[in-house]
């Protein structure tokens, strides 16, 4: 059992709170991603779970056992750095096989040697391991850093923005291999991110973070159809959840506390005879899909649509939207359930 | 920046510019313009660097004393080179320096990267004792060379003062013995620059991110691997770049040893500059102190090539 648990995690810098009686648990086995903006305290949380940083209050337990206090080495977790932190003077073989020289292991070189191979064929890089870190691309070096927290299959792995300094393309190709190589090892892993992407294509669970507090934990699709908060609806979606206040769209029936709507920009339609007249002011191609930008009056809205659609810029539209999609938010930002019916 | 970019931020740049100049400059070339722009420079290195070189490299050759001018210049071929290279003496001076630069370095390469281990801490202070530390590196090393001859006193020295509070030696004449006084200019030479050493180590240390440690704390490395495969290796480029220094520096040293023993006593002393000075200027032979002087710079720069081609592998 592998199971990491946070108990009312606090730590602060000087007067901030980076990190704010913060609880979670990740099951043995699972995937969960804290999705937040920069300081939101992912990093911080992170950190505290590794035993790099220690809270002011709080407890934290993984595989049941209290771990409060003990170092990293203690804890036998994994981190991956958001920089590729190898030794650069070594080669990836050597690189791989560092945690496994650690004193207290004292494994014999041949097992050493089979392991590293082992992990290195996983992670596609055995015609590499002579090479000096030095020599890599920006992919490989993520790809021996992340082998060097694989290499001895430890309790639990933490990852820091793994994938945030490599291009589109690697990111995109690494989030599966990571994603694949999770399952196979079935191993518990606590994932920082910004990037929503990241966040719904790997995660069991997502954990939005807003200033230190923990907002909204659960599986992508349910975060992405029922958010707690405006923070939490925006944070999911591209584009994002379009935020409008009800009086702009002359909604009858809201709650009387609603101050903003939410709608994603997929449960838009346009055409019909009865909806709101606005115009094109932007359109963003994506192939398969576009988005349409739509202002009227002083608001703007994003529409997703298929590419079947034939716009112009500057073209007036009708647009109606799905009412059984609307989501209203409070003026502090809190979802309203909607009224029973009436 | 694109070609037109270039192209109208040039123009622009052309109608800013006052008339008259602009006029002068526009009929020249662009070839000839970089020419007019680097010849002072290139003027200047040729007159007070390469001239004398060569110029030396050609008394070298020759009989030439510089305190007779009207005597007949007579070309000697390699004698003078055959004396200089045939001369215990000579190799008794160059071992002397190498004496000198050898201890030198050890002991401020340990001093100083010690001492910047520990600045390194960042404990309260810190700074402070950085700046109190780097102050004997902005003396002046003539002056420095005077004042330890006050320090080395036997009888009313600080020196022997403060080590006979350590252990009974009695006073210690670190000039005037032969034994010492090699080990004396060693001393000096580490209090001055010990404080370089350390100042490049910092900035070696303070280069190595934070993230490196942690990675490693995580690896499970205890202080000591930590050190070794991660610090050292970091800091090892700027170390031997201070090494490169310090040594070419040192194995020229004249200023602050001819101030504190004059190469005595005897020649116990006595580094290679101090010997070319006074073939130079003390005894005139001034084309036998060329042929020194060239060799010593072959030494060098040979050494320093050496150097730097390993200092290149490391950094890779």
């Amino acid at each position: 059992m592998s199971e990491l648990r946070l108990e009312n995690l606090r730590k602060t810098f000087g007067a901030i709170a980076a990190v704010d009686d913060l609880s979670l648990r990740v099951a043995d086995g699972e995937f969960v991603v804290l999705l937040g903006p920069t300081g939101a305290g992912k990093t911080t949380t992170l950190r505290l779970a590794a035993g790099l940083e220690n809270p002011d209050a709080g407890a934290v337990f993984i595989g049941g056992r209290e771990v409060t206090g003990l170092t990293p080495a203690e804890r036998d977790v994994a981190f991956v750095f958001q920089q590729y932190s190898l030794y650069p003077h070594y080669t990836v073989f050597d690189n791989l096989a560092f945690p496994l020289r650690a004193p207290g292991r004292k494994w014999p070189e041949e097992r050493i040697r089979s392991r590293v191979e082992e992990i290195a064929a996983m992670l596609d890089m055995e015609h590499k391991l002579q090479n000096r870190a030095t020599q890599l691309s920006g992919g490989e070096m993520q790809r021996v850093s992340i082998g060097r927290a694989l290499v001895r299959a430890p309790n639990l792995f933490l990852m820091d923005e793994p994938l945030s300094s490599l291009d589109a393309k690697l990111r995109e190709s690494m989030r599966v291999e990571l994603k694949r190589i999770q399952r196979d090892l079935g191993a518990t892993i606590l994932y920082v991110t910004h990037d929503q992407l990241e966040a719904m294509t790997l995660a069991d669970r997502i954990g939005i973070l807003e200033d230190g507090k923990l907002v909204q934990v659960g599986a992508p699709r349910e975060i992405y159809e029922n958010p707690v908060s405006v923070h939490a609806a925006r944070r999911l979606g591209s584009p994002p959840m379009n935020i409008l206040p009800p009086q702009a769209l002359g909604l009858p029936d809201l709650p009387p506390a609603a101050a903003q709507i939410g709608i994603r920009p997929e449960d838009v339609e346009l055409g019909g005879d009865s909806g709101i007249v606005a115009r094109v002011e932007s359109l963003e191609h994506l192939g398969a899909s576009m988005v349409a930008g739509l202002g009227f009056g002083n608001e703007r809205l994003h529409v997703l649509l298929d590419d079947s659609q034939r716009l112009r810029r500057g073209q007036q539209i009708t647009f109606t939207l799905n009412r059984e999609k609307i989501i209203c938010f409070d003026s502090q930002g809190r979802r309203i359930d909607a009224p029973p019916a009436a | 920046m694109t070609a037109r970019d270039r192209t109208s931020l040039a123009q622009k740049a052309a109608r800013a510019t006052p008339e008259p100049v602009a006029r002068r400059i526009r009929g020249l070339s662009d070839r000839a313009l970089a020419w007019l722009f680097i010849s002072p420079t290139i003027i200047l290195l040729l007159a007070i660097n390469i001239f004398p070189l060569i110029w030396t490299i050609y008394l070298s050759f020759t009989n030439y004393h510089a305190n007779r001018p009207n005597m007949n210049v007579r070309w000697i071929g390699l004698r003078n080179y055959q004396r200089i290279l045939g001369s215990e003496d000579i190799w008794g001076y160059l071992q002397v320096t190498a004496h000198f630069v050898f201890w030198t370095m050890v002991l401020q390469l340990l001093l100083g990267f010690g001492l910047a281990l520990l600045i390194n801490r960042n404990f309260r202070g810190s700074s402070f004792w950085t700046t109190v530390i780097l102050i004997p590196m902005m003396l002046s090393p003539a002056v420095v060379g005077t004042f330890w001859t006050y320090l080395y006193q036997p009888q009313t020295g600080i020196f022997s003062y403060i080590v006979n509070a350590f252990y009974d030696f009695g006073p210690l004449d670190m000039i005037g013995s032969v034994k010492l006084a090699p080990w004396a200019i060693v001393i000096v030479d580490t209090w001055m620059w010990t404080p370089y050493i350390l100042l490049l180590s910092l900035a070696g240390l303070r280069s190595i991110p934070d993230y490196l440690y942690e990675a490693a704390e995580i690896d499970r490395a205890n202080a000591w691997q930590k050190f070794w495969h991660i610090t050292f290796p970091r800091v090892l480029p700027f170390l031997m770049l201070a090494v490169l220094f310090r040594g070419i520096e040192n194995f020229k040293m004249f200023d602050m040893v001819a101030e504190l023993t004059s190469g005595g006593p005897g020649s116990t002393t006595e580094l290679v500059s101090i010997t070319l000075k006074r073939a130079a200027f003390e005894s005139w032979k001034t084309g036998y102190a060329s042929a020194f002087a060239v060799i010593l710079f072959v030494t060098v720069f040979g050494l320093g090539n050496i150097y730097v081609k390993a200092l290149n592998r490391v950094k890779r």
